[in-house]
């Protein structure tokens, strides 16, 4: 099998609530190639966000940890490293992009100084260099007046300049997986788009994976290779970008789609799923989307599905009983 | 690349605050803020006035604040002495501003290293929190519960008496207040996003405790030690006043007013003058306290 530039395996994470703990993650699979953009959709509290900050180790400031499972990137074990090491790939290897950008940049350093602070920590670059190599990134995401924006501080700066400027600040050392959480969602629609196109340019330059995270449809089929759907701390489908649209296999991911208003189809009422996403406290028995679910059986309400490759394909999986009629029983492979 | 650049342009904001007022524009909107609190802009222009005189002091003295005049012992307020003269005959008004000085250093240098002290165990308290943080916390409930003064007169009756011990007494029993504000400051700044996107950047702990928390600690400092000064000079003249401090040779406020006390009935301007001095100072530091906290502080402004 050829290495992947992210593989996650059984990936669970807990969070400490009360006396209990609660799985915020419970046994997650999934990979990214190089040059690949992995799309993580999913409702708000299906654990994409834990997902990536456990990805990123970054749960220490939570009371969450991994419990299990692994992270390779490029063949190391992330869930192992130390500190030490963790602090050398992430900015380096590995760079994020948070939701906000209005409060994702301190708000008393100028743009120049927070911009230069990777650059300094990870490619050891003097103050002159970095201050160029700062100034260079400001334009490779199309920022007007580089040089003088560097002086500004965040709050001189539109939504969707401090976006390009975070997104800057992931890309200045040339990392080879961004993850994007949710990165247009606070954003205005027309500028949406901007950060979109110039995501996929930087992509495509920089030929470096990309885990989007995002709940937006739209985004996906706008940026994504595969897309990964989430359900309540729990892949439910794995398919190619254009077969998930064209045929989506999981009730839940039919249910995303079809609550996407569609511009050729006059529909009165737009379809919902109804209900919410379960309290991780109170999970239902068997599968996880039963109680919500519209095809769901008597069987769905006791026994959890695997997640199963769909006709035999490594490339398309679903847990749902319906999509694995013949092998009821085998439950698939785990 | 350009295309990209033209779409969003800079927005109207961005070029009108440009033009070299964006930087100073805070500083600008503080000064507006306070200097509209009049009362706490006069009690400002009386610290002033106390620091050009423990400055300028010996230039200013009409007698030497040591001499003693044996012609004119403990007389009242007068052309010659404007405060009078104490039971040596030296000049009352003289050791006030001999003492300004002394007063100042005592209490500043004490409250700058409770504010060192307490900024730091509260930045590693609130950022590293589990056991040090506990550890820090409960030293300081235990330095909270005794009476301020109480704690004071212990760590000099330990230490001896002495100036610089009361520097060390204050400092000690300042240095909590320090450490307990920072530390929910800096409970606050570990949570928000940029101190995250900082570290998904790969900027370690000390980096981020200096560079994206420490400085939003800054105005509660400031505050924090205006607040402190008062309540520094009101401990710093006590301990003197005990006997515990300045030697009663010292021109110390404290020291005077205890001397003054034995002369009470027959020269009491002797103790008037100190303590009038000892209250407006430590009135002003509390004003000018109270007008930054209501400049600095985003949450009560009007």
């Amino acid at each position: 099998m050829a290495q992947h530039l992210l593989e996650v395996q059984g990936l669970k994470t807990e969070f400490k609530r009360g006396g209990g703990r609660i799985m915020a993650v419970s046994g997650v699979d999934f990979h990214i190639k190089k040059g690949e953009v992995l799309g993580l959709v999913g409702e708000s509290g299906c654990g994409k966000s834990v997902t990536s900050l456990s990805i990123m180790r970054l749960l220490k400031d939570t009371p969450g940890r991994i419990a299990g499972g692994s992270v390779r990137f490029e063949g190391t074990d992330l869930t192992t490293l130390g500190d030490t090491e963790m602090r050398r790939i992430r900015g380096n290897d590995m760079a994020m992009i948070f939701q906000e950008p209005m409060t994702s940049l301190n708000p008393v350093l100028r743009i120049g100084k927070q911009l230069e602070e990777p650059i300094r920590i990870h490619l050891g670059y003097g103050r002159k260099q970095a201050r160029e190599h700062a100034i260079h990134m400001l334009r490779l995401v199309g920022i007007p007046r580089a040089e003088e924006v560097i002086h500004d501080y965040p709050h001189q700066l539109s939504g969707g300049m401090r976006q390009r400027v975070m997104i800057a600040m992931a890309m200045s050392c040339s990392p080879k997986l961004l993850i994007a959480d949710e990165p247009t969602t606070a954003l205005d629609v027309t500028i949406q788009a901007q950060i979109l196109d110039l995501m996929k340019r930087l992509k495509e330059e920089q030929d470096m994976g990309m885990l989007l995270i995002t709940h937006d449809l739209g985004v996906v089929a706008e940026l994504c290779d595969r897309v990964v759907v989430m359900y309540a701390g729990r892949v439910v489908e794995e398919a190619p970008v254009r077969e998930l649209f064209a045929d989506p296999q999981h009730p839940y991911t039919k249910g995303l789609i079809q609550s996407v208003p569609k511009l050729r189809h006059k529909v009165r009422r737009l379809d919902s799923i109804k209900g919410n996403v379960p309290d991780l406290s109170q999970m239902p028995a068997g599968c996880k989307f039963a109680p919500r679910c519209q095809f769901a059986m008597e069987q769905c309400h006791v026994q959890e599905p695997e997640l199963v490759a769909v006709n035999g394909r490594s490339d398309r999986s679903s847990r749902c009983f319906l999509t694995q009629e013949p092998q009821v029983e085998g439950g698939g492979e785990g | 690349m350009s295309n990209h650049s033209t779409a969003e342009g800079a927005p109207p904001s961005v070029a009108a605050s440009r033009g070299g007022s964006g930087s100073n524009s805070r500083v600008r909107a503080f000064f507006h803020t306070f200097s509209r609190q009049w009362l706490a802009m006069a009690a400002a222009c009386f610290i002033l006035l106390l620091f050009i005189i423990a400055i300028f002091g010996p230039m200013m003295m009409p007698y030497d604040p040591q001499a003693p005049d044996y012609d004119a012992l403990m007389e009242g307020p007068s052309r010659a002495h404007w405060a009078g003269t104490d039971e040596y005959g030296r000049d009352i008004l003289s050791r006030l501003i001999e003492g300004t000085r002394l007063t100042l250093a005592v209490s500043l240098s004490a409250v700058l290293i409770a504010a060192v002290l307490g900024t730091v165990l509260g930045l590693l308290s609130g950022y590293y929190g589990g056991w040090l943080d506990r550890l820090i916390m409960r030293g300081s409930d235990v330095l909270f519960s005794f009476p301020d003064l109480l704690l004071a007169i212990g760590i000099v009756a330990i230490l001896g008496p002495g100036l610089i011990n009361v520097v060390i007494a204050v400092a000690v029993f300042g240095t909590p207040s320090f450490a307990r504000i920072i530390r929910s400051v800096t409970l606050s700044a570990k949570e928000t996003l940029f101190v995250e996107a900082a570290r998904s950047m790969g900027a370690g702990n000390g980096r981020i405790i200096w560079r994206h928390i420490f400085p939003e600690t800054v105005s509660s400092i400031i505050v924090n030690i205006s607040m402190r000064i008062g309540g520094a000079i009101l401990a710093a003249a006590s301990l003197s006043f005990l006997g515990m401090g300045a030697k009663t040779s010292e021109p110390d406020w404290g020291a005077m007013l205890s001397m003054g006390r034995d002369y009470l009935s027959i020269a009491p301007h002797i103790v008037y003058f100190p303590g009038l001095t000892i209250f407006l100072a430590v009135l002003a530091f509390n004003l000018v306290g109270d007008g930054l906290r209501d400049a600095l502080d985003p949450k009560i402004k009007p």
